[in-house]
């Protein structure tokens, strides 16, 4: 590996091998109901399928049987001002396995990120409780001065 | 045929033997790390039957590594394959993951090329563990939300380190750096571009289809107009930036009349800070 640019092939060199691998994966819940054998996944833009297939093979020791790979629009959302912006394109992959493979994607529940957010609002309350109690009464000042 | 055994990435780092093991504070048990049971995984449970021969014999028509390494490594609890890409169950319920700092350019300076490349695995899993979790914790706080940095940055420093090896020993060897070729040239309205070089069996004149795409430098009038144009917005942008930081530094110093002149100029080299803090601008009005 010298750079992250795409290593030129020309006929007669020998088979290119990467080393050290940028691509990601991420696993995603379908949107609709699939066997326990096919998992779903988003991949980096750059990556073929038979990139995928060896990914996984070769890194996580999965039992692949085969990948298909398909390119996906952005979303376009609008904003509250109107303006409408483009989501970036995604790639999708949909891999099969072998048929023992039972995989069923995990309820992670999202408790922590919602008391954190709960933890955050109650200190914000209660430190604006403080500064007002603290600065109720302060004579000679005029209305405007106080926030 | 030999091959890795199927386990979690958790035993790699151990591998890599290391005073700074930053991106898993404790390793936890193999049971207490799965996520589903040991009967979702059903090819590995059954092992030392008659019928499990049979079904590594069907296998291994197929695929010859896969069968192995369940046949050889198949403990009974064994943490299920795709466990790997989820945060492990004894942190679902934390609300914050602490975690040590990213790995130095120093502290991998140090390693030897095998250690190196089985880091760069560890690191890459652990990426892609934080990514599937992200995507789960959509519009929530995720906890710990700083490990994906520090595990870029760690692969960033690591790249680095590589190249640096890899350079040194094409210089060493053949008095050039390994590395692909690139230059910069003038593309047709008189900016630069970088080109990555390559080998063609046409010469660059008589190749068409590259000239429409890439049409070559003139002198021309219209050119020289664009560019005037094009350098008066950005020396527009620049007067723009720079009272805008005058603005910034004036109210600083009505704010805070004793801050550091020497930190001010540091950060902002283009401005002359003893003149500015002079002006009637920069004067507190309490301070009379």
């Amino acid at each position: 590996m010298s750079t992250r640019w795409y290593p030129l092939y020309q006929r007669g060199n020998p088979q290119l091998r990467v080393f050290l691998p940028n691509f990601w994966m991420k696993v995603v819940k379908p949107k609709e109901e699939v066997p326990p054998n096919v998992v779903h996944f988003h991949v980096s833009n750059e990556m073929t399928e038979y990139d995928v297939r060896n990914y996984l093979k070769k890194i996580y020791n999965l039992p692949v049987v085969a990948a298909k790979v398909e390119m996906k629009n952005g979303n376009i959302v609008k904003n509250i001002k109107g303006f409408v912006t483009k989501e970036n394109d995604y790639k999708v992959a949909y891999v099969t396995m072998e048929k023992n493979f039972k995989f069923t994607f995990p309820d992670v529940p999202l408790k922590p990120g919602m008391e954190l957010l709960k933890q955050s609002q109650k200190d914000n309350e209660k430190t604006k409780k403080a500064l007002t109690e603290k600065y109720q009464y302060r004579p000679g000042l005029p209305g405007w001065f106080q926030q | 045929m030999v091959s890795m055994p199927v386990k979690y990435f958790g035993t790699l780092l151990n591998a890599v033997s290391s005073p700074l093991r930053s991106f898993r504070p404790a390793l936890v048990n193999a049971k207490a790390r799965c996520i589903h049971t040991s009967s979702v995984w059903e090819k590995e449970s059954v092992s030392g039957d008659q019928k499990s021969t049979q079904d590594v014999t069907v296998t291994t028509a197929k695929d010859t590594s896969i069968a192995e390494t369940t046949s050889e490594t198949a403990p009974t609890d064994s943490p299920h394959p795709m466990d790997v890409f989820f945060e492990p169950k004894d942190n679902w319920d934390k609300l914050d993951i602490v975690v040590g700092r990213p790995w130095a350019k120093e502290d991998l300076r140090l390693k030897s090329n095998s250690d190196l490349h089985k880091l760069w695995y560890v690191l890459l899993k652990e990426r892609n563990m934080l990514l599937t979790m992200r995507e789960i914790f959509k519009f929530n706080i995720i906890p710990g939300p700083e490990r994906l940095y520090k595990v870029e940055e760690s692969m960033k420093n690591l790249e680095d380190v590589v190249r640096e090896r890899n350079k040194a020993y094409f210089e060493l060897e053949t008095g050039e750096s390994g590395e692909r070729k690139c230059k910069y040239e003038l593309t047709r309205i008189g900016l630069w571009r970088m080109h990555k070089m390559e080998q063609h069996t046409i010469p660059k004149r008589l190749n068409k289809k590259w000239l429409e795409k890439y049409p070559q430098y003139i002198e021309d009038d219209k050119v020289d107009e664009f560019l005037t144009l094009y350098k008066e917005k950005l020396l527009n942008k620049k007067k723009r930036n720079k009272v805008r930081d005058r603005m910034i530094v004036e109210s600083l110093f009505r704010r805070f009349p004793n801050v550091d002149k020497q930190l001010l100029q540091e950060t902002y080299p283009e401005l002359d800070i003893e003149e500015i803090s002079k002006s009637e601008k920069a004067s507190s009005p309490t301070v009379q």
